[in-house]
């Protein structure tokens, strides 16, 4: 049957170029790419290469979650914190008990906790989740030092946690492996599941979703706490790549991966964004900070430029959505 | 009557916007003195012209012609200036400011040090208000007056600005019956002054009330302009839709079955007080008010949206958990909101993810969301409901108000329901949307389930319910049945 | 009754000269406060050791308080220390400029003050260390291992905290001191660290990426060369072939790593804990209206796989200083620079 659109026009066309976010995404990442080789040959050897990758294993793993929280409508910026307290516990664990798995349970499960009281304040306490989580985020590193004021060491340099951040399969870094399952998982249960429709239903719309009968609170709660699980992940290899739980570390994560999602194109309103946005927003940042360093620029520049593309991005983004706002004619 | 002569007239006024052509050289003319009704479907172009003379939009082509003179409006203060006035559904008055500083924002009366001469100010503005007819203090803080008096300062603004036409967008749909006589005879005496009105309305009963003449746009273009004395509804809607309209509330459901609705002395803590009824399946029950009688809060109580402080909901016998949207949604309730943008769609989805959201578990398999089964259900629904869009990967905030509606009610059809709410399921929608979603409550109705409507358009109360619930102040005041109904006893029934 | 006179007098002559024998033995101020700028750091941890250590030996009550680096903050907790009758203040200014505050606070109500760590205008005395030249020994140690086991020819990776002077000189002292044994030490990254260990290790990472043919590892504190080393380690360079020297001596980290055996052979140790120690003697001799110099340097000295034994001792996770053997560290009268 002929179909047709409000004032009887044709809306298809232009609403298609907006659909390539992704596209001007990955042009942005090669062009980058391209200019650091030019003046960087070492640029694209493989040991760059799979050095860049394991450095962003952690920020994209973090970043699978803060996407989920993010099209919910909710953020956390625990995560740096909680990396730093996962560490120093992971590693005394390990420490007292000599086993590895005991030790990256205990640092799985603060995920888990920290996740879960995250959700609970932010929809039982009804605490906007920017100020719960800061909150949070103060709470943890406060704690972390309470807790353990010095970096706790390695006592039993146990391979299999030297493995976790540092070895390989094959020609593949462990961690890169981590990052890569967990990716395609997640990213299957975003685009093609219920729970992923339900995800951006209620970031979308929470009291539409509710009326379908979704249950938005129990929703987020989970959310919440695969969020901080991912961290927690993140943290586990951070441990093991620095052989030893610093209090100290994970400063400014939560910004870093943030900002890498903000520039993936996931919106701050919730009920849209994507992971595939993410992974190339998070590659854009790191691949700017490897380049300079390989370029051998001031290195305070690695923030500054990072800064001015979220700025330039996030503008971007404001115009393509007000060009498609102006399409609608009630 | 005297020859009135021509204030406004457009000549082949066109604008697209990308991808929509949404006005394609239209002709309108409002005389000094009439009341020149504009009217057509959502998305025929009315508010793009209004935009257009407001000065808000630039006309991509054509002449626009002020008392003889040929003029371009590049602003909202060139508009204003020149002696055009549009009074906006959402009014542009500041809440914070006095009556008076409305009225005469941006040319007040200075003294000679170039401050505000506020005694002149204020004696003007009850000049104006007197001549209207309005007893409103020039002194009252606009945010505290009922939308009914804003209304009156924006007119009161035009004519402060010696306005020659003033441009109405929907000014009734936020009125109550008394404030609508009011309009409508301030509307009159402007028209006296000689003043040229053009009224843009859904509702042709006020139409054929109010207005001199009348034009239809349909999809960007001007059908015709007729003579209010010398044409009726049918005709006009007829021209509206392109097609003629038999019936506008057909009804071929018949008796109802067992009670599957019951609510008990449900009471909420801020609106309602012990409110009681029962839904039978098959049947529509009809539910009036005025505005703030607390029709939307017993839809949202009754679904769990809002919580309550006492009462039993019981649906086909099991008593259902009070303030959980979930249990409501298992037990088979449905809930058409007011406000579909705010609470029923998600804007950002497409036509078809809106349309399956409550249904998903039907179309996956432990998580899995078979794509090609949702579509399918999706476009079936598309069909069936002739809901106009590309495809159903459309995003539904791009579709017209009548279609945006048809995919929340297809998404209740996919879903096995028991009962369905719907809260002013024809509000905003253009006439030939209106008939296809009467037909469709009238099918839910004959499909078993119990229909709640609730609406403030009397026609449309009459016309679709087998009985009608009336409600005033949180409480059910009358119950009366399709047969004995008529609208003065309804409205008896709600200012109770 | 010239006698009796003369016998008064006496005794009392020999009565006021036993008392003022008393006073000049050096009296000990009876209660210390200490205002710090941010205990949570293991640095001011073992700084605070070091002074109640002191403090106990001497019999003084000291009272610590934290200002968590709030200036503000600071400000009111030196005030009410005062109020509470302390006898001398010590302070580790959260910022110079706003110290003064404190300053002119201290001397208005005649309280001797000490500053530690960062020099504040119109101060009378502070304690520190010479960060130059703790680099600078450290750098010294470091030339003469790579002379005598790495084949003579230094190449360079520091991490740095451009941010912080004190950690610059560092830095720079390092590099002039490896140079007084291997002249032509090339200093091939020097990058910023911020300080922090996974920082470090993350720039350090990439750095190696552009070159990798560095053998001397230097942090202007621990956690920036153990993050390098661990880079160095992860880029599966030769640990036999890199020697590793860091500066702070704030924890167990070091004497860990120097344990194993591993390229981390040097430390360039600042003895937090002498440091509190001299400040309460600084008290003291404020307390005693000494004359002082304007900086009281504390020892440095660069500590290495052999000798650090001598100055600490080790059990399970808890350091112990060996007073005697630091307290003998000869130290420099002034810095070489500033």
């Amino acid at each position: 049957m002929a179909v047709n659109t409000a004032g009887g026009g044709k809306l298809g066309m232009g609403s298609r170029i907006i659909l390539f976010n992704e596209v001007i995404l990955v042009s942005v990442l090669l062009f980058i790419c391209v200019l650091i080789s030019v003046g960087s040959p070492k640029f694209f050897s493989s040991t760059n290469v799979l050095n860049v990758l394991r450095d962003s294993s952690m920020d994209v793993i973090a970043a699978i979650g803060m996407t989920m929280l993010l099209i919910t409508g909710e953020v956390d910026l625990s995560i740096g914190s909680l990396v730093a307290f996962v560490g120093v516990i992971t590693m005394d664990v390990i420490n007292k008990t000599h086993s590895v798995a005991l030790g990256v349970l205990a640092g799985l499960g603060l995920g888990l906790l920290t996740g879960f009281i995250n959700g609970v304040v932010r929809t039982k306490l009804k605490v906007n989740s920017l100020i719960g989580t800061i909150a949070m985020m103060m709470v943890l590193r406060g704690g972390v030092y309470i807790y353990r004021v010095a970096a706790v060491q390695n006592y039993h340099s146990l391979d299999a946690f030297f493995q976790i951040g540092n070895g390989y399969v094959g020609f593949l870094p462990i961690p890169i492996l981590i990052m890569a399952v967990l990716y395609v998982a997640f990213l299957f249960l975003v685009t093609r599941t219920v729970v992923g429709r339900r995800l951006y239903a209620s970031g979308g719309n929470a009291t539409a979703a509710r009326i379908s009968g979704i249950n938005v609170d129990r929703l987020k709660i989970a959310t919440f706490m695969t969020a901080s699980l991912l961290a927690a992940v993140a943290g586990v290899i951070l441990v093991s790549r620095m052989n030893s739980g610093q209090p100290n570390s994970g400063q400014g994560f939560e910004i870093s991966v943030v900002a890498g999602v903000i520039l993936g194109g996931t919106g701050l309103g919730g009920g849209e964004g994507t992971l595939i946005g993410t992974l190339i927003g998070v590659f854009i940042l790191k691949v700017i900070n490897n380049g300079i360093i390989l370029l051998g620029w001031n290195q305070d520049l690695q923030i500054v430029i990072a800064g001015a593309v979220l700025i330039v991005a996030v503008y971007l983004d404001n115009k393509r959505k007000a060009a498609r706002a102006r399409i609608i004619t009630t | 009557m005297s020859e009135r002569k021509i204030i406004l007239e457009v000549r082949n006024i066109a604008k697209e916007f990308p991808g929509v052509r949404a006005l394609g050289g239209v002709d309108l003319s409002v005389l000094g003195g009439e009341v020149h009704a504009l009217v057509g479907e959502n998305g025929a172009g009315k508010s793009t012209l209004i935009k257009i003379l407001a000065g808000v939009y630039q006309k991509d082509s054509g002449e626009i012609l002020f008392e003889g003179e040929l003029i371009e409006l590049h602003s909202a203060h060139d508009s204003l200036r020149r002696g055009i006035k549009v009074v906006f559904q959402e009014l542009a008055l500041i809440k914070g400011l006095s009556v008076a500083e409305n009225v005469f924002l941006e040319s007040f009366p200075l003294r000679r040090n170039r401050t505000i001469d506020w005694k002149t100010m204020i004696a003007s503005t009850r000049e104006i208000l007197d001549s209207i007819g309005l007893d409103l203090d020039p002194m009252e803080q606009v945010g505290r007056l009922t939308v009914s008096q804003q209304q009156m300062v924006e007119i009161a603004r035009a004519l402060s600005h010696e306005a020659k036409v003033v441009i109405m967008d929907e000014p009734t749909s936020a009125l109550t019956p008394n404030e609508i006589s009011l309009l409508f005879d301030v509307i009159r005496k402007l028209k006296g002054m000689g003043i040229g009105i053009l009224y843009v309305s859904h509702k042709l009963e006020e139409v054929f009330e109010l207005c001199d003449r009348a034009t239809v746009f349909r999809d960007g273009l001007r059908i015709s302009t007729r003579a209010i004395a010398e044409t009726d509804q049918k005709e006009i809607v007829t021209d509206m839709v392109g097609r003629e309209i038999t019936t506008l509330f057909p009804r071929t459901h018949t008796g109802r079955g067992e009670k599957v609705l019951d609510v008990r002395g449900l009471s909420t803590a801020e609106k309602l007080k012990g409110v009681s009824l029962e839904v039978h399946s098959g049947e529509v029950v009809g539910v009036f008010g005025l505005l703030g009688a607390g029709r939307t809060e017993l839809a949202k109580a009754i679904f769990g949206l809002d919580g309550v402080t006492s009462g039993a909901i019981t649906v086909r016998g099991a008593r259902l958990r009070p303030g959980s949207t979930t249990h409501s949604a298992h037990a088979g309730l449905g809930l058409l909101t007011e406000d579909r943008k705010g609470e029923g769609l998600v804007l950002q989805m497409s036509v078809g993810q809106n349309m399956t959201l409550p249904s998903l578990r039907e179309f996956s398999t432990a998580g899995y969301i078979r794509r090609g089964a949702e579509s399918m259900r999706a476009q079936s629904f598309v069909q069936q409901l002739s809901i106009k869009t590309p495809s159903l990967k459309h995003k539904v905030e791009y579709l017209s108000g009548g279609n945006q509606q048809k995919v929340l009610l297809a998404r209740w059809l996919m879903k096995k329901l028991s009962v369905i709410i719907l809260d002013e399921p024809t509000r905003g929608i253009d006439v030939g949307a209106k008939v296809e979603i009467h037909r469709l409550i009238d099918e839910l109705a004959k499909g078993g389930l119990a229909v709640i409507v609730m609406t403030s358009e009397m026609p449309e109360l009459l016309g679709v319910s087998d009985r009608i619930l009336v409600m005033s102040n949180g409480r059910i005041t009358g119950e009366i049945g399709r047969a004995e109904a008529t609208q003065e006893k309804i409205l008896a029934a709600a200012i109770a | 009754m010239k006698k009796r006179l003369a016998i008064t007098l006496t005794v009392l002559t020999l009565v006021l000269f036993a008392t003022t024998l008393g006073f000049a033995q050096g009296r000990v101020p009876k209660k210390v406060g200490w205002v710090g700028n941010y205990m949570m750091h293991e640095w001011y941890q073992t700084v605070q050791k070091g002074m109640k250590a002191r403090a106990a030996q001497l019999g003084i009550q000291l009272e610590v308080a934290d200002a968590n680096l709030d200036m503000a903050r600071q400000v009111s907790m030196a005030e009410d220390l005062i109020a509470k009758g302390v006898d001398v203040l010590i302070i580790s200014p959260v910022q110079q400029e706003g110290a003064e505050a404190i300053v002119k606070k201290a001397q208005a109500e005649g309280i001797p003050l000490v500053i530690e760590a960062s020099p504040v205008k119109g101060m009378t005395t502070i304690v520190a260390i010479c960060d130059y030249d703790c680099g600078f020994k450290g750098g010294v140690e470091t030339g003469k291992y790579v002379k005598a086991k790495l084949g003579g020819k230094a190449r360079i990776l520091a991490v740095d905290l451009p941010a912080l002077r004190p950690c610059i000189l560092r830095v720079d002292g390092f590099y002039d001191g490896i140079r007084t044994v291997i002249p032509d030490a090339v200093m091939v990254h020097r990058i910023d660290g911020q300080g922090l260990k996974d920082k470090a290790l993350q720039v350090a990472t990439d750095a190696l990426t552009k070159d990798s043919n560095i053998n001397v590892i230097y942090g202007c504190n621990d956690d920036s060369a153990l993050g390098a080393l661990q880079a160095y380690k992860s880029a599966g360079l030769d640990t036999k072939k890199v020697v590793v020297c860091g500066t702070g001596s704030e924890g167990v980290a070091f004497i860990k790593a120097m344990q194993e055996g591993g390229p981390y052979k040097v430390e360039a140790a600042m003895f937090p804990e002498a440091v509190g120690y001299e400040c309460i003697n600084m008290a003291v001799k404020l307390f005693n209206n000494e004359k002082v110099p304007e900086h009281w340097v504390t020892p440095t000295f660069a500590l290495t796989s052999e000798n650090w034994n001598k100055y600490y001792s080790l059990s399970g996770d808890v350091r112990t200083i060996n007073w005697d053997a630091v307290n003998k560290i000869p130290r420099e009268p002034k810095c070489a620079k500033y």
